[in-house]
């Protein structure tokens, strides 16, 4: 779960973030504050795809998922 | 509905529905008790022209959120999707010295790509907007969605409410507000419970738009810091035809009286 992320960090905060003011930890609320944008996010879901190797539906986009990285690790990373 | 079309106060003509005197009575009926609770809830009232200028829609970034919708045009502008752009337009490069609510109605037109009975192509909505703090807008939105869903339910109408998304989001980016509008929360919709199988009919939406269209229009809070927004809609139409079904034509016209 920690490789995952830490993938996610580095992606998030070298890829993803590009106001090099905001850096994102593993606990920081991703869409509060408009740190996530309607174009980011489908990168994000597009990386974590890659990163697992499988398709993500819509319905899995939910907050519980995906608020924090350690929330998108503990649901995403641990699945095949 | 058939016994409505049989009674010719709702008769199904294509995408639209000509609509007898009940009906409209009826409409005009509930219409007036969302005008009530606005009141009460301090909305100011804004009169609306019936068509909307297409540099408002554009402004307000609709043809960006809804790419492939249309507007009808005449000679004064466009047929409205939704009346509440005519709010934001109306609150242009102002500094609100207070959180305010504001309430419009007015004939909508959509083309959209849905043959659920009850969604017209030309319809009737009311709108309640309020803009102030995020915090203020979302206590806003969670009273306004208690009050309608008590409000539906005094009307005996099996009613639920939703997390939503526009249903005519396209792909592309549009995905990407679909899934933020998702993840947020940012659309709820009551519906209506129309049948024994339990077919849904959306009636009222209750969405926060964050700072959207506060940035889109320039409207700020006295403090200097953003406005949120947020609205519900009321499809008047939808609104009667769930009565008149569920309570049966005669005790759903009754309600006028």
């Amino acid at each position: 779960m920690s490789d995952a992320r830490d993938k996610l960090l580095n992606y998030i905060n070298g890829e993803l973030l590009t106001d090099p003011t905001r850096r994102a930890s593993a606990d920081t609320p991703l869409f509060e504050d408009g740190w996530i944008d309607s174009l980011k996010i489908l990168k994000l879901i597009a990386f974590v795809e890659l990163m697992t190797g499988r398709n993500i539906p819509d319905e899995e986009v939910v907050m519980k998922n995906f608020r924090t990285v350690t929330t998108i690790a503990e649901h995403f990373g641990s699945k095949p | 509905m058939t016994q409505l079309a049989r009674l010719q106060e709702w008769v199904p003509s294509g995408r639209e529905a000509v609509l007898g005197p009940h009906m409209l009575a009826l409409i005009d009926w509930v219409d007036s008790k969302f005008v009530e609770l606005a009141s009460k809830a301090r909305a100011h009232a804004l009169p609306v022209p019936s068509l909307i200028e297409r540099s408002i829609l554009e402004r307000a970034g609709y043809f960006e959120s809804f790419p492939g919708s249309t507007v009808e045009q005449s000679d004064g502008g466009c047929m409205p999707p939704a009346v509440c752009y005519h709010c934001y337009a109306k609150l242009a490069a102002t500094s609100l010295q207070e959180p305010g609510a504001w309430t419009c109605v007015a004939r909508c037109r959509r083309n959209e790509d849905n043959k659920e009975p009850g969604r017209l192509r030309a319809f009737t909505m009311r709108e309640i907007v309020f803009v102030g703090s995020a915090a203020w807008v979302r206590e806003r939105r969670q009273e306004w969605m208690d009050r309608i869903l008590g409000f539906a339910q005094s009307l005996q109408l099996a009613v639920q409410l939703d997390v939503a998304t526009d249903s005519f989001f396209a792909g592309g980016e549009a995905r990407g507000r679909k899934l933020l509008q998702q993840m947020k929360g940012l659309k709820f919709e009551l519906r209506a419970r129309m049948d024994a199988e339990g077919t849904p009919l959306a009636i009222s939406s209750f969405n926060l738009h964050e700072t959207f269209f506060s940035h889109r229009f320039g409207f700020r809070l006295e403090d200097g810091t953003d406005a949120n927004s947020g609205c519900v809609a009321f499809g008047l139409e939808r609104w009667a035809l769930a009565l008149a079904v569920t309570l049966g034509p005669n005790e759903a016209f009754r309600l006028v009286e």
